[in-house]
């Protein structure tokens, strides 16, 4: 029994399995609190708790690592370097919120008082997200738990480090931000190896890397991609273009760029056919253009690709097209940062043309229905919804989106994450053109979708977006309880930025401040939840960087660090 | 902007046959 009334002691093994200290977390607390009140606790964050545990008992089988939108998700991470889908981000929260309960529950009992991680360098990354959320939730409220870390190895690398070493640093430098560790990293503790983790024979397997990718659990994702490039042929278990190029993925995510690069250039130089080629050389330039803010480099490689693939094309291979519509993608994505160092009419000439380009790509997918063309096929539409939008071409920017995601803007009820997302874009467009109205509508509508999935993420930004588009309608009904609202939210998620933006909205509404001090809303609904992922976070966001003040803030894209 | 043909564009972009679970997967809004 590891539980002494005030002390719960919960050891982490060297499994590294997604999940695995939380779960001795949550059975360790099961095991002390009364049967009936823990499961009533359970039933109000569910399905997120079952669903977790089923990820830690059932990585293999899990069909939610197996299923379309686990394909889609990945192809996010590995082709456009994503992160983690708001999805997770909110089930993270959820379930911080369960055990912020039970811990309420147990300090009320006097159970405990206190939880000391032991081994915490052994931490899965997955679990300490969700303990990292928990302890800033805690923050807000008067729950006195004490959290103890205590590490029987160095998990702050010295100088050069790199492997497991580097991506704990990472970790922990990041964590280091939030959570008060006790112990203070002491210097007299030995370096962690790759030794201190064992990765057993049921995890080498491409189902467990692609869930390890999915739940950002690059430890585990590490060392399994290490024994597949160090394994003899038969082995294997992906090529090593693709080992390569998922551990310049993790590089990226742990911002390392230029190692990233490192890792994308092994694995082209790998690689054995033009589709892997122009995979590798696609993610290159993208970690280039988005990540370095080197824009010519990453438009010079992928337009050698590009070139490289046409030379060898096949016209009926679905592959091929797929491959030349997401490299013309990229460059587009370049030629739009650098289109914003242009004045006048160049400008806009270069940016109709980027437009071209993008219906160029989308037409060789056209009539192609591969389910992996999907990802594609909006992103193009997208993006050039986006460009019109750049290029001030409001009115037209919102026709495009209204036909050309007419299908989800249907009364659907399988489309209402879609229809949110683009209702919000739309309520966005319409105040950039002054029809304030119809941006109350349609942002009025994207808040009873958002409100419908209880997501309080989204809830939070579309309700600044609509504050704002009613202070520049002059319209007072309901804007106290709308930034009431706002205000409360931000508490609750701990969001202090978003706090600080209701504060300023009341001070406009009181006639303190003129609205062109407030924060100018979010082109789209945020994606990620910066407090909750443990991943870099890019310094600039694309959307808004593209959109505000594109001129001013080139320097900002294109200066070399 | 007629240049762009956009109508012509999006009527053929109309006419493709996507199934609705399909749709609902797509994270649709997504911009680069």
């Amino acid at each position: 029994m590891n539980i002494n009334m005030k002390t719960l002691n919960v050891e982490s093994d060297s499994s590294i399995s997604s999940f695995n200290t939380i779960h001795t977390l949550y059975q360790l607390l099961k095991d002390n609190i009364e049967k009936s009140y823990f499961s009533s606790i359970q039933q109000k964050f569910e399905p997120d708790v079952s669903m977790l545990f089923n990820y830690f008992n059932n990585e293999i089988n899990n069909p939610e690592y197996n299923s379309s939108l686990a394909i889609l998700e990945l192809q996010a991470i590995m082709l456009r370097l994503s992160r983690h889908h708001i999805k997770k981000a909110k089930m993270i929260d959820n379930i911080s919120r369960f055990f912020n309960e039970l811990f309420a529950y147990c300090m009320d009992k006097h159970i405990l008082s206190e939880i000391n991680f032991i081994k915490s360098e052994l931490i899965d990354r997955p679990s300490l997200m969700i303990i990292n959320r928990s302890i800033q939730l805690l923050e807000q409220n008067s729950i006195g738990i004490k959290f103890n870390f205590s590490f029987s190895k160095q998990v702050l690398g010295k100088n050069n480090h790199e492997g497991i070493v580097k991506i704990r640093t990472q970790l922990f430098e990041k964590l280091s931000k939030t959570i008060n560790f006790v112990s203070d990293f002491p210097d007299n503790l030995s370096e962690l190896t790759d030794k201190d983790f064992n990765l057993k024979e049921e995890q080498y397997s491409k189902k467990i890397l692609d869930a390890a990718i999915i739940e950002q659990n690059f430890e585990l994702a590490y060392f399994i991609l290490n024994r597949s490039l160090n394994s003899d042929k038969n082995n294997k278990i992906i090529s090593d273009q693709l080992a390569y190029r998922n551990i310049g993925v993790i590089e990226a995510n742990i911002g390392d760029f230029e190692r990233a690069i490192k890792y994308f250039d092994y694995a082209i130089d790998v690689s054995e056919n033009i589709i892997e080629y122009s995979r590798n050389s696609y993610i290159k330039g993208l970690c280039l253009i988005k990540r370095l803010k080197k824009v010519e480099d990453g438009i010079e490689i992928l337009e050698k690709a590009l070139e490289k693939l046409c030379i060898n094309y096949k016209e009926n291979d679905f592959k091929y097209k797929h491959e030349r519509a997401w490299l013309i993608n990229g460059i587009c994505l370049g030629k739009t940062i650098l289109a914003n160092k242009l004045k006048g009419k160049e400008r806009e000439t270069t940016l109709y043309e980027l437009i071209k380009e993008e219906m160029k790509a989308y037409k060789m997918l056209q009539n192609e229905s591969s389910f992996y063309l999907v990802y594609l096929k909006f992103n193009l539409l997208a993006n050039i919804a986006f460009l019109l939008e750049i290029l001030e071409e409001y009115q037209t920017a919102i026709q495009f989106w209204e036909k050309a995601f007419a299908p989800i803007l249907v009364n659907d009820a399988q489309n209402r994450e879609g229809e949110k997302s683009v209702t919000y874009r739309l309520g966005i467009l319409n105040i950039k053109l002054g029809n304030y109205e119809q941006a109350e509508f349609l942002l009025e509508r994207s808040l009873l979708l958002a409100r419908n999935e209880n997501n309080k993420f989204h809830i939070n930004v579309i309700l600044y977006s609509l504050i704002y588009v009613k202070l520049l309608n002059n319209r007072s009904k309901n804007i106290i309880d709308l930034i009431i609202e706002g205000k409360s939210i931000s508490i609750d998620l701990n969001d202090k930025k978003m706090s600080e933006n209701f504060e300023s909205s009341i001070d406009c509404y009181n006639g303190n401040i003129s609205i062109s001090e407030l924060m100018i809303p979010d082109v789209k609904l945020i994606s990620y939840i910066p407090q909750i992922d443990l991943a870099f976070v890019p310094e600039i966001d694309l959307n808004k960087h593209l959109t505000t003040n594109v001129k001013e803030k080139y320097h900002e894209y294109t200066r070399r660090e | 902007m007629e240049e762009l043909n956009l109508d012509q564009f999006l009527a053929d972009v109309s006419s493709e046959n996507i199934d609705s679970d399909t749709l609902a997967l797509s994270n649709i809004a997504v911009t680069w």
